[in-house]
This record gives C-alpha cells, structure tokens and sequence, in this order.
C-alpha cells in the first residue's frame, strides 16, 4: 500500500488479498464472502467518489485481516488442521451387505449398490465394471484360460511361457480385482448428514 | 535454544478474551437473528460497542455463510430502499433451537463460574 494509491486501489488490493486467503474454500463460498465484502465497504461509503484513503483504511482496518476472515470461513480451523480431520464414512448394514453379494452374487450386489445413498455415480459405475461380474464372473473368466493354454501350446516354446505369464498376470488382477473394489467403496461413502430441519 | 526461547513467550493478553469470544460469538448472531431477518451490516452494527465480541467485522460475513451451510440459518435478496440489494439472513426452526438450547446452557455455565468466583473470593 503506497502512499499514491487511490482509495479504489485499496480496495481492489484488499478484496485480492481476501481472495487469495480464501483459496482452500470452494469457489461458491468464496465468491459469496467476496461478494458481502464489497457490498460492505461500499454500504460503508468506500469507493464512493471523494472518498479519502484514510476514510477506506479506516473501512478495511475495521473489518480485519483477510487471513482471519478466511480463517473464520474454514471454521476458525487453520488450513492444516481442516486436512486432519478423518473423513467420516457410515457405511450401513445394506450397503455392507451390498458390497458382499457384489463379490459373491454379481447380479444381486450391483442392484442393490445401484439402490444405495452411499455412493456416487461414478464410484457405482467402477465397482459395476471393475470386478468383472464379481467371483462367480472372475471364475468363468478364468476357466476360458484353458482353450487358451491349449491353443498356445501347438506353438512355440516362447508362445507357451509368455501365455503362461500373461494369464497368470491376469488370473491375480481378476482375483485382486473385486476385493480392491471393494475397499475403495468401502472407503468412498458420501458423509451422512441429516438434511436441517427447516420451515 | 535463542529460537526456542522466543517461541516460548505466553499468550498475548488479548488471548482470553479472543478464546471466550470464540464460543459464544455464533449463538450471538444468531440471537440477533431472532427479532428478525437482518443483513451482515446490521448485525456488524448491533454488534460494534459490546466489547470484545467482535474485534474484526469482515469476519461475521463467513460466519454467517457457514450458519447458513449448517442449515440454522437461510438467507434471501431483498431489495433495500437506499440502494443494492442485500442478503438477509433469518434464523431456521434449528437456528432457533440452538438459541433456545445456548440460552439455558450458558445461564447454567454463567452461574457456575459466578460461584466459584464468589466462593474464591471469600476463601
């Protein structure tokens, strides 16, 4: 803040600073914080035209720091703190039970995932495809490997030990596959809130 | 160990009050709230002369975005008289609970520390 800056600079300058604090908020948020700012140093005369730049500090001194006013938008929580907290995922009995037929009996768990509050779109459309039609599918998968193994077998001896690598790397990413799935669900559950009561 | 030394200076003297004004000074606005709607500069206003309550105004502005985020409050444009419209804020059936249930929960908190502020002095 230089001696020749105009008051509309210094707010300008103050509602940047604002902004840069606010930067872990999401946008939506910051802009509305932004928003009431300026609405209030303006309520307040500032940028009005006349105004002295002592008038728009006296403004901006009294409404504080915008490093506190961030702080106060992440809920009087340092930025640090707010990564610290666990992430809190309820997983209920269906959604559990959801996610052991989706292993045992595809058909059955999918639907019922399909159903569920916990997850996201996307996360339903990964754990419909990543565990290709849970055990049941992976084991009617994996008994398509003997054709295969046959039919390598007529040629030659590199065909035959790359065929074996391949479908063993493929038999161990089936079987980690619907497992893997299902930890990454049971982690990805949306927080429950209860929606607030209101008139 | 220089270092060391500094950062081990106590709290500024301002650190109580900053500490007691951090508690309470939600359930304020919101009781503020509770005559009716009122924008950020109106509670800003009501606000400025109680003390230590409210040391930087900005502050109340993500405050009240956040009262609103947990559903104890809602808010609504509305036209003003004198110039651009302005956010209102009015205190939801949750909102008015938490002012009923802050009232009853600090009258017994005042009171316990008024006795043993009175026992202590008397001791």
């Amino acid at each position: 803040l230089t001696a020749s800056a105009r008051p509309a600079d210094l707010i300008d300058s103050y509602l940047q600073r604002l902004r840069d604090e606010l930067i872990d908020v999401s946008p939506q948020r910051r802009d509305e914080i932004v928003d009431e700012i300026r609405r209030h140093i303006e309520d307040q005369g500032g940028g009005a035209a006349g105004q002295s730049n002592a008038a728009v500090m006296n403004v901006l001194d009294r409404l504080g720091d915008p490093a506190e006013i961030a702080a106060e938008a992440r809920g009087g929580k340092a930025p640090a703190d707010r990564t610290a907290i666990p992430h809190r995922s309820r997983l209920g009995t269906f959604d559990m039970l959801a996610l052991a037929l989706l292993i045992l009996a595809w058909p059955v768990g999918a639907v019922l995932l399909w159903i569920s509050k916990a997850w996201s779109a996307r996360d339903k459309v990964i754990a419909t495809l990543i565990p290709p039609g849970g055990y049941p599918g992976v084991l009617l998968i994996m008994s398509t490997f003997r054709w295969i193994k046959l039919a390598a077998d007529g040629g030659p001896a590199w065909l035959k030990i790359a065929t074996g690598a391949a479908l063993f790397t493929v038999s161990l990413l089936l079987i980690v596959a619907p497992i893997g799935t299902c930890i990454y669900l049971a982690t990805r559950t949306h927080p429950r809130r209860t929606a607030p009561a209101d008139e | 160990m220089q270092g060391s030394l500094r950062y081990s200076v106590s709290v500024p003297i301002d650190g109580l009050a900053t500490q007691l004004r951090k508690g309470v000074i939600e359930y304020c606005v919101l009781v503020m709230l509770k005559g009716a709607p009122r924008y950020g500069g109106e509670v800003i206003e009501m606000l400025r002369g109680k003390g230590q309550l409210l040391i930087s105004e900005g502050t109340i502005y993500p405050l009240l975005s956040r009262l609103r985020a947990e559903g104890l409050v809602d808010s609504e444009w509305r036209d003003t008289a004198t110039g651009a419209p302005r956010r209102y804020y009015r205190l939801t059936h949750a909102g008015r609970k938490a002012v009923a249930e802050f009232r009853d929960e600090w009258l017994r908190f005042r009171s316990s520390v008024d006795d043993i502020l009175r026992d202590g002095v008397r001791s």
